[in-house]
């Protein structure tokens, strides 16, 4: 392209020599004038416009002269020194976890070995000793006396030391001998 | 060597970047405003072609400037910044257009005929001045897509086709192939208005 750089017109070379049927319509929107004040429009849109990535800034005299915080790098420094605060403390925190006392529990005896070659405890295994029971504060009374539900047998009525008649077993008398 | 003698230069690093940052934001921000200064009107008119309202246009304009600022750090990278500009544009209003087909067209042409100059013309005149732009504007959204986006960047002065090859993202000798069929085709639609669909 053979145009100044002031100039952005370009030659007569690229121009196209005449125009096309009904083309001047188009050219007179094309040399249209913009309204006024576009540009200061445009402007002031732009500096009210959100960027893609915001940042909190300090407001009034608490922000830092020169904005110097505000660049990449110290913004990149910044973010790594959050990380490294983040890690460690977590560090620090699983370290000093102490660990938790032993669980609570009834070591039993060891099983019984055979002490002795040749003898073996053929399968027997130590049995505790029975707990002792409950105690009575109270004596017991006797279970004649109060065990009314036990049925007892009647005593006969026939006096003491009196001889029982047996019956008779029948007789083989009078059996003819041969 | 101490603790401080190693932070030393870590924070005066930091300052010297921090500085650097500063300086060159303020950079950006300067050269952003110039470019609204020198570029926001042929913006406009680009803008105001395609969706003929005014309105519209500044709106389109606006976000247009929007997407630079986005992109502000990128500014030193743009070659043409005005061809950059352009197709930034004219892909808003493009987008925008297609969006906003629901409204009728009737409505943009009355509006365009409304802004167009008539200086010195009577109102019969002026009257049918107004009636040949809005038959010539039906005229051009009847052509094709391709053609009709190169006949009407073809109407800016600014533009070479280098240019318009650049903003559509095509060779130059397609630009004027496109432009050779939009100009046979509106001459066709201009002399049998009924062959317009």
């Amino acid at each position: 392209m053979n145009t100044s750089p002031n100039n952005h017109l370009p030659s007569d070379a690229e121009r196209p020599v005449d125009y096309g049927p009904g083309e001047e319509t188009l050219r007179l929107i094309a040399i249209l004038p913009a309204p006024e004040g576009l540009a200061n429009r445009v402007k002031s849109g732009l500096t009210t416009a959100p960027e893609a990535g915001r940042i909190l800034m300090w407001r009034g005299p608490l922000r830092p002269a020169g904005g110097w915080m505000y660049s990449s790098f110290a913004r990149g420094a910044a973010a790594a020194a959050i990380v490294c605060v983040v890690a460690g403390g977590g560090w620090s925190i699983y370290s000093h976890v102490e660990a938790p006392p032993p669980a609570r529990v009834i070591v039993l005896p060891p099983p019984i070995a055979p002490s002795v070659p040749g003898f073996s405890p053929s399968g027997a295994s130590r049995v505790p000793d029975t707990l002792v029971g409950p105690v009575l504060k109270h004596p017991v009374a006797p279970a004649s006396d109060v065990n009314v539900m036990e049925k007892v047998p009647a005593p006969s009525k026939a006096a003491p030391g009196a001889t029982v008649k047996k019956k008779k077993a029948p007789s083989r008398a009078a059996t003819p001998v041969r | 060597m101490s603790a401080s003698q190693t932070l030393i230069p870590f924070w005066m690093e930091i300052a010297d970047r921090a500085v650097q940052d500063e300086a060159r934001q303020h950079a950006n921000d300067k050269a952003l405003a110039a470019l609204v200064d020198q570029y926001a009107t042929t913006l406009y008119r680009v803008a105001f072609s395609v969706l003929r309202n005014p309105s519209d246009a500044e709106d389109a304009v606006q976000e247009a400037f929007l997407r630079v600022l986005r992109h502000r750090d990128s500014l030193d990278e743009v070659r043409d910044h005005r061809v950059w500009l352009i197709r930034i544009v004219w892909n808003i209003v493009l987008d925008r257009k297609r969006r906003a087909k629901t409204r009728p067209e009737t409505d943009d042409v009355e509006e365009l005929v409304r802004v167009l100059p008539a200086n010195g013309l009577s109102a019969e005149q002026r009257a049918a001045a107004a009636q040949h732009h809005a038959h010539v504007l039906a005229c051009v959204d009847q052509l094709p897509a391709k053609e009709r986006q190169v006949l009407m960047l073809s109407a800016f002065e600014e533009l070479s086709s280098v240019e318009i090859a650049a903003v559509l993202s095509i060779t130059e000798s397609s630009v004027r192939s496109r432009l050779f069929r939009a100009r046979n085709l509106m001459a066709d639609l201009l002399q049998h208005p009924r062959s317009l669909r």
